[in-house]
Formats: C-alpha cells, structure tokens, sequence
C-alpha cells in the first residue's frame, strides 16, 4: 500500500499561494487521539513491516527500514509522545516524512497506528496551542485544528523528528546504560 | 551555451602541468647533465603549453609572468644560466605563483590583489637578475608579435577543419586566428564553406568551417600545435612546416573531404603553393586521385583517446545504481532458489555472475594511483627540510599502486601529518647525523603496496626513532599510565596516539600544533582502516596503514542474533566456533572461554544489544581480531560470508559505538554493520566502569 | 533577432544585437527567411555588437544559399566589429560587395 499523494502534491501545492499551502493536513490514530500532520513534508505511506531494530537506541526508535535502497529510521510517535508503544495492528503504517535538519533534508519514518484522510483546515479554524493541558510538549505542536467540532493536535515534524535532538537523546540513553551492565 | 568546459579543462590541465613541473624541479638538482637537459625540455615546453592555453583565453597576466619564466627557461636550456638550489627554489615559487594565478582567474577575479601582485613582481624582479628579461620587455614584445628579427620567420601551412562541436564547447575558431596572430603574421587566409550543410540541414550551432592558412613565424612546431590542443580531439589539424615538398600538400590535399581541384585553387590563392608547382604535379585532373577518394569512405578518423575525464559525481551515482542492481540481483537469486526452477536458477547465477563483474569494473572505475598524492609530499619535504637545515631524500616507492578515490583523498592529511613529524622529530639534523655514524642526508621513505586485499602504505625513516623514555615520562605526567605500570617497548611507542599527546618539547610551528597522532589514527580508523607503528632506537620508524581497497563494498560475515542480522568485517573474523564445544568451553560465568588453553574474553550481543527472547540451545562464537586483539562474539546462527555495498546510517545513529553502517540483504531486510574495534572499546569502558563504580 | 522592412523590390533587414553562438539558435527562422525572399535583399550589420565564428557561417550559408537561388545579397553597414573579423578571415571577396566604411556612406 504505497500512496503516491507525495511529489505531485507538494509540487502542486508550492505553487499555490503560501497561506493555502499548509491547509491541507493528513489526520492520523495514535491510539484513540487523533492527531494532524500537513502534508507538505509527506513523501508516503507504507504498510508497517520488515523493520530492523537498531540496538541500544532509545525506545522511540523502532529502527531503520530499506527505502528502494535507501536505509530510513523509523520513529514511534506514541513512544515520543507519551513513552507508551501501541500494538502492530493491520491498520498501523509507516509514513515517509522529510524534514529539515542543519544540513539538507533528511528522510524520517513514522510509525502511525493508522492513517486517516486528508483535510482541509483553513488557517481561521487553527488556534494557537494551549499553554499546558495537551500532555505533549508545547513545542511539539504547531497549532489546534477545529475539524467539524474535534479539535486535533497538528504536530510540527521539524520539533517532533529533530534529528539534532534525536541523536542528542539518543547518546544520553548509551551513557545511562553503561551503567546497567 | 556555455564557455566553460574550455576553461576548465584549462584549469585542470594547468594544474597538472604545474604539478608534473613541480616534480620534475625536485629531482632537478639529483639528476647528471643529460638527463637535466631533457628535464629542462620538459619544463620548457609545459610553461609553453600554459603559455599559450593562457593566451588563447586572454588571460594577459599568466601570459605575460609565464612568457619571463619561459625566457629563463630557454636560457637554462642553452646553458647560458646553471642550475642551483637558488634557482630551482625560484622555479618552484614560480610555478605557485602561476596556480595562484589560475585560481584567481577559476574565482572570476578579474583584478590582481595586491599581495599577489606584490609577491608575482618581487619574483618577477628576481627573475629579470637572471635572465635579464624585464617584464616591460616582454610586453612589447607580445604587442610585436614576439618580433624578433623577421629573418628567421618562415612561412608555415596550417589546415584547419574544426570539429562541428568547437563552438558548443566554447571555442570559436576565430579565437585561433587570433592566437596566432600573436604568435607570428597570417600571411594569407582563406575561409572555407565547403562543408556548410544546405539549409534545412544546418544547425546553427555546429561547427561547419574549415580554414586554410599561410602563416610567417618564428616559434617552433611545438607552440602552433599547443595552440590547437583544445580542439585536437575531434578537428582535423595539419601543420606543414616549412620548405614541405610539393608532394606534402597534394597529401594534404588528398585527405582532406574538398575537391581536390578546389582546394588546390585555395592553396594557390593563400600562397603556400603556386599555380606553377599545381599544374606540375596535376598535368590534367588527377583522376586516379579523384577515384581514390570516392572509394574512400568518408569517415571520419577515429581519434583514439586513453582516457577521458568524467565528473566525480557521476561516477558516484553510477556506483550507487550498481550498488542496488547488486541487493536487487541477490534477491532475485534467493527468490529463484526458493522456487527450485532449475532454469531460472540457471540463469540467476549467471545473472549473479555478470553484475558482480560489473560491481568490480565500476568500483575500478573510482580507482586511482596513489602517486600524485605521494609526490605532493617531495614539495612539503624539500621545503620543510630548508626551513629546519635538514637533509632529506625522499624515496617514492609503489606509486602506481590503486587506491579508491575517496580513500586517497582521505589519507592526504593524516600522512601529511605523519611525514611531517617524521621530518621535524624524526630525522635529526646532519650535524647529529655525522656524530652518529651516519649519512649526512637522511632518508625518507613512502611506500604503497597490496597485501592481502587491503592496500598498505607505508610512512619510514632512517632518523632517531620513539624517544621511549620521554614518551613514558610524559605519558606519566599526563595520567594516562601509572607510575608503577610497566609497559612492553610497544605499548610505550602506542602510547602517542592517544588522545592528547604531543611528545615534541619544543613546539616548532611545523609539527605539534595541537593535532596529535590521535587525530590521525582517528582519521585512519573512519577509514576502516589501522595504523601500526615500528620504533627501532637510533635506526628509525616505521608507520604501517592498513586501508580497505574500497569504501563502498565490504566483504562481510553474516550472523543472526534473535531476529536481527548482523554483519561482521570479513578481514576481522580469525575462525568461528560452537559455544562450549570441543575446542571452547566456558569455565566460568566470567565472560571469557577456554579457546584451546588461550584466555579469550566474549561479547554477548545478545544482552549487549537487550534483543529479548531465549538464547538458543548452540551459540555460535565468531572469533574476531583487530590490532592484535582477540575477542569473541557470541551470536545464534553463522550465516555465511556475503558481499555487500555498505549504506551509511545517518545521523541519528552516529554516536552509537559498535555500529559501523548498515546493508541492504537479499531480501530486503536491512543488516547492521559491526563496528569490531568500537565494539570492543565500548564493552571494555562499560566493564572498567561498573568496576569503579562498585569499588 | 532580424527585422525586415520592404521597399518594393527590395527587402531592408537588419540585425539587432549580437550574432553569436548564443543567439545562433534563435536566429534560425528569421535566417529562414531572409534566405528564402524573394525580393533583393540588404542586410545591416550596423547594430551587430558582437559576432563570432557561428555568426559568420550565418551570413557565408545565406549568402551561398542566395547566389544558388540567384537571389541578389547584399551586406551593408558593417560594424567596426564585423570589419575585423572579415579582416581576420579575409571574407571581403566571400561576400563579393566591397565593404563600405561609415564614413563615405550616405553621402
């Protein structure tokens, strides 16, 4: 199950005029909560599978998956998010994302329980996020979208997937478990 | 359109040129009279060349700087200036000053700075005290067309059919008559149509024209052919000297596409051959010539080349693509053999077979010989040597020794570091030298050569070797031994790749600038490759790098633990063992075993790696060795010895010890790449630590 | 680019701007043109800045393809520019008009 929404999309889209460009959003499960992400850094959705588990990396990375060739790590959101992986299900996917990172654009799996659809949310029905009260980093989140009465939490992937900060927690976590042997 | 691809051939070849001048100046002053004579030939006639590219671009101030130099040049030629340090120490700036010169026309600096300004006209101050050729001298005479006495000007025949691509890559042919006219006098010119298509068949941006040419000079045959090099790929260039033979130019005539009747009339109206002379040799139309070319088949030649320049880039991309046509050919070989099709499995080995000689011949593709690099450091060395009163040779051995590209580039620093170290601690001075019995010069040796599938390169000296007692004392004072510790000879000499150690007392502005050998040995280990030393008292060193040939591919040992591969470095893997077998047992719950009476401590990557799940009832144990260590890993299954393009893991990954890249299986599943040596440091740090933490 | 002005029998073109390997593409159907009319034909050089060697055989092919069509051809008003190369290439007699000098022009 591979979505090609990808290139065509995002090239379409940076030719629209800026304020319309993030107005599209992809909704997605972790767990019961809905969550949005635009969709202009999504490359594609893959079925979850064949993911090779990178040893003593910190619990939200699953590990790296082969991209056509390409070798990807992968991140679990809940595990981000919340410290607590949900199960495989036959919904759970993988969904290719490109962030910036200080030098060029790199590739970042993500694992989502399941994928929902693609929405629009025009900028007047996204408020800023609340000071606290989201249980999730306030710098994780780029906005609160109003989709027909639900408010989901839109996720700012460049914060959430820091490379810079990934490898940082990731080397923390070595340190600390010097200690366990 | 794009004028480009000219100059930067320009600039890649002008670099070479100066590099191969370079060389030739070092071994200058070793060399008996004949063999210097034909090294100032050499010389000469690169200067020339770069000279004359240089004109052809306008580039006025290479040309005016070179011309003084070639002036020098040509009287070394003739003997009329010896040869001395001085003076070659003199060429040498010359030959930077003129690369300064080219990268400032490469940076589209227009202008001369002023310092390169400054330091282009103290040397050209210094040349006039030679030659006697003033700067003011030489540019009157590129205005005057180099006019010496027109007495010795003969007349030249030049034939010129440009090849239909000049103009796309940047040269105009008018730019050629330009040239020459600053080389010498176009007496007579004539521009041909010919070979101008009709119009539906005309590309305006091809080259149609051909030019014949009677030309009045003084310069050598050499300098008018230096002014075609660019185009003499694919144009067709006939130079006749002059007092040819009639019967030369009816050849000329011959073999070039025109009438032969035409052409003879424009060679009669440029002046190279008279009416007269024509008619002699034709008493009526040639026919048998005519007949002959007819049959001819109009081809054009084929040039043979020996080589052709090609991006980097490409050349990379084209490596990665056979990268994936390797994973994609292996998975298609695991799917045939699943399907047991006799005839498919047939024909997947044979598919196998062919793309692993295609992985080979691209991976060729990206090597180079490792020489260039190496006489990159005669330079460092002869001046290096000046600057401290030292006298050193240095030998070069292995030069053509292959090595892939990136690896060279690589290795630049750490071996510079390493020859400068041994210049400035290793080799002592003369004085020293003559106290010690032994030759004034010391010597320098670089050496490349394979073994056993890794390239070694080898950096030794005849000079004073490790200063043990120094090096120990030092290492004491900066807490990385104790003071009670006794150390092996060779455990001493290792101590100075350790992070933080300079042994110099002295610090000169050559060596011990704050990198130290850590840095390189750093260097060399992200290499995959390693370093070992060799320290004879009083006698010298020896470096020894170990490199891989390549750093994309990596012949790997295949193993599973849980439901993870790994793939450990084939070089490193000294045998494979079942866990308490025969020949292993452990005897304790330490972690070590009992290899046939040899202590062997192991890694479980099992628990190193917390993968979960139930060891099975047979472990396996890969016996690895790196740097003369041993060690054991203990693994599930042994899956065999596999070849694979390693694929960099990111950045995320890159503070993780022990991993040293990852890999693409046969069937899709991404493989882990051991990193034996990170491996080992990371579970020894670990067990020094929980150590001290229970003291 | 070329423009044309007619005068009856006579077809005034002129050139704009350069005439080199980087405008040689473009130039392709005005050439078209100017090769195939009919009429007499004059050519301005008077506002070519620059010319190099692919300029050149756009003027040698129109002229050869003129005479072949027995299509009178005539380049006039050379730049300062265009003299020097027909110097350079000795290409007066190519084009058999002799060149005129600014000077005596007009007068």
């Amino acid at each position: 199950m591979t979505t090609s929404m990808a290139k065509d999309n995002t090239e379409h889209a940076q030719l629209i005029d800026e304020k319309m460009e993030e107005e599209q959003y992809l909704t997605f499960y972790l767990g019961r909560e809905m969550f949005a992400l635009g969709i202009l850094n999504i490359k594609e959705i893959l079925q979850y599978g064949q993911l090779t588990t990178v040893p003593m990396m910190p619990a939200f990375i699953r590990g790296v998956i082969n991209l056509r060739g390409a070798v990807v790590p992968v991140v679990d959101l809940a595990t981000r998010f919340s410290g607590q992986s949900n199960n495989i299900t036959k919904k759970t996917c993988i969904v290719i994302i490109e962030v910036n990172t200080s030098d060029g654009k790199q590739d970042i799996g993500v694992v989502m329980d399941s994928v929902s659809e693609v929405l629009e949310i025009p900028v007047s029905d996204i408020e800023p996020p609340p000071v606290f009260g989201a249980k999730i980093r306030t710098d994780f989140i780029q906005g609160m979208g109003k989709i027909r009465d639900k408010i989901v939490i839109i996720i700012n992937a460049d914060k959430v997937l820091s490379i810079e900060e990934i490898a940082m927690l990731s080397q923390t976590e070595l340190a600390e478990k010097k200690v366990d042997l | 359109m794009d004028l480009d691809p000219a100059l930067q051939t320009f600039y890649v070849e002008s670099r070479e040129i100066l590099e191969e001048v370079e060389d030739i100046l070092l071994r200058l002053g070793q060399e008996d009279e004949a063999s210097q004579k034909e090294s100032l030939n050499a010389i000469f006639r690169a200067a020339h060349t770069i000279k004359g590219s240089a004109g052809l671009f306008k580039l006025q101030n290479i040309v005016i700087f070179t011309h003084v130099v070639e002036s020098l040049l040509d009287q070394m030629r003739e003997s009329e200036i010896s040869i001395d340090d001085d003076i070659i120490a003199l060429l040498l700036k010359c030959g930077d000053h003129i690369g300064e010169l080219v990268t400032l026309v490469q940076q589209n600096n227009a202008d001369l700075p002023p310092d390169l300004k400054e330091s282009g006209e103290v040397l050209l101050a210094q040349l006039k005290q030679y030659s006697g050729v003033s700067v003011f001298e030489v540019k009157e005479s590129i205005k005057n067309n180099n006019g010496k006495e027109s007495n010795q000007k003969k007349s030249w025949h030049i034939s010129l059919r440009f090849g239909c691509n000049v103009l796309r890559e940047g040269m105009d042919p008018l730019s050629f008559v330009r040239y020459l006219e600053t080389l010498g006098e176009i007496e007579n010119i004539v521009t041909l149509d010919d070979a101008l298509p009709r119009l539906v068949d005309f590309d305006p941006e091809s080259c149609y024209l051909g030019l014949e040419i009677k030309f009045k000079t003084q310069v050598d045959k050499q300098s008018i052919e230096d002014a075609f090099k660019f185009i003499q790929e694919d144009s067709t260039i006939t130079i006749l000297s002059p007092g040819s033979r009639v019967s030369d130019y009816l050849k000329l005539i011959d073999e070039m596409p025109e009438e032969n009747q035409r052409l003879g009339d424009v060679l009669v109206q440029c002046g190279s051959l008279t009416a007269a002379e024509l008619a002699a040799a034709w008493p009526q139309p040639n026919i048998k010539v005519a007949l002959n070319k007819q049959d001819r088949v109009r081809m054009p030649v084929v040039q043979e080349t020996r080589s052709m320049r090609v991006d980097a880039g490409k050349l990379d991309e084209h490596i990665n693509l056979v990268g994936e046509l390797v994973i994609a050919s292996a998975g298609a070989a695991l799917r045939a053999q699943e399907m047991g099709d006799t005839t498919l499995n047939e024909l997947s080995s044979i598919l196998t077979r062919l793309v692993e000689e295609v992985r080979d011949s691209a991976l060729h593709l990206r090597m180079i010989q490792v020489g260039p690099t190496f006489n990159k450091f005669q330079r460092i060395v002869h001046d290096m040597s000046k600057d401290l009163g030292k006298e050193i040779e240095m030998v070069i051995s292995g030069a053509d020794t292959d090595l892939d590209k990136t690896v060279i580039e690589k290795i630049s620093d750490p071996l510079t570091h390493l020859i400068r170290n041994s210049v400035d601690h290793g080799i002592e001075s003369p004085v020293e030298r003559e106290e010690k019995n032994k030759p004034r010069k010391g010597k320098l040796y670089l050496s490349a050569y394979h073994d056993s599938g890794c390239v070694v390169i080898e950096v030794a000296d005849d000079g004073n070797g490790l200063n043990r007692d120094r090096i120990l004392s030092k290492a004491k004072e900066k807490g990385l031994v104790r003071e009670d510790q006794k150390l092996m000879d060779k455990d001493i000499d290792n101590l100075i790749f350790e992070p933080g150690f300079s042994t110099a007392d002295k610090v000169t502005n050559i060596s011990g600038r704050g990198v130290g050998m850590d840095v390189v040995k750093r260097n060399i280990e992200e290499l995959r490759g390693t370093i070992e030393l060799d320290s004879r008292p009083g006698e010298g060193s020896t470096f020894r790098i170990r490199l891989p040939l390549t750093l994309a591919i990596i012949d790997g040992f295949l193993v599973n633990v849980e439901n993870s591969s790994f793939v450990i470095p084939l070089e490193m893997v000294h045998e494979c063992v079942e866990l308490n077998g025969v020949n292993c047992k452990i005897d304790t719950d330490r972690n070590y075993v009992n290899l046939r009476g040899e202590i062997l401590p192991f890694i479980r990557l099992r628990a190193l790696f917390s993968t979960g799940g139930v060891a099975p009832k047979r472990e396996n144990v890969v016996i690895v060795n790196y740097a003369g260590v041993k060690a054991g890993l203990v693994v599930d299954n042994l899956m065999g010895e596999f070849q694979t393009v390693i694929k960099p893991l990111g950045e995320i990954f890159s503070h993780v010890p022990g991993l040293g890249g990852s890999s693409i299986l046969g069937n899709g599943e991404v493989a882990l790449i051991l990193d034996v040596p990170g491996l080992v440091n990371r579970v020894s740090s670990m067990e020094n630590f929980s150590i001290q933490s229970a003291v | 680019m070329i423009s044309f002005e007619e005068q009856g029998q006579l077809c005034c073109a002129q050139i704009e701007g350069d005439l080199t390997i980087y405008t040689a593409a473009e130039l392709k159907s005005d050439f078209e043109r100017l090769i195939s009319d009919q009429r007499d034909m004059e050519l301005s050089l008077a506002n070519v800045s620059e010319i190099d060697s692919s300029g050149i055989q756009w003027l040698m092919l129109a002229q050869r393809e003129r005479n072949r069509q027995n299509l009178s051809f005539r380049i006039i008003d050379h730049s300062s520019e265009v003299l020097q190369i027909f110097k350079d290439l000795d290409l007066s007699s190519y084009f058999k008009e002799p060149v005129i000098l600014d000077q005596e022009k007009g007068e």
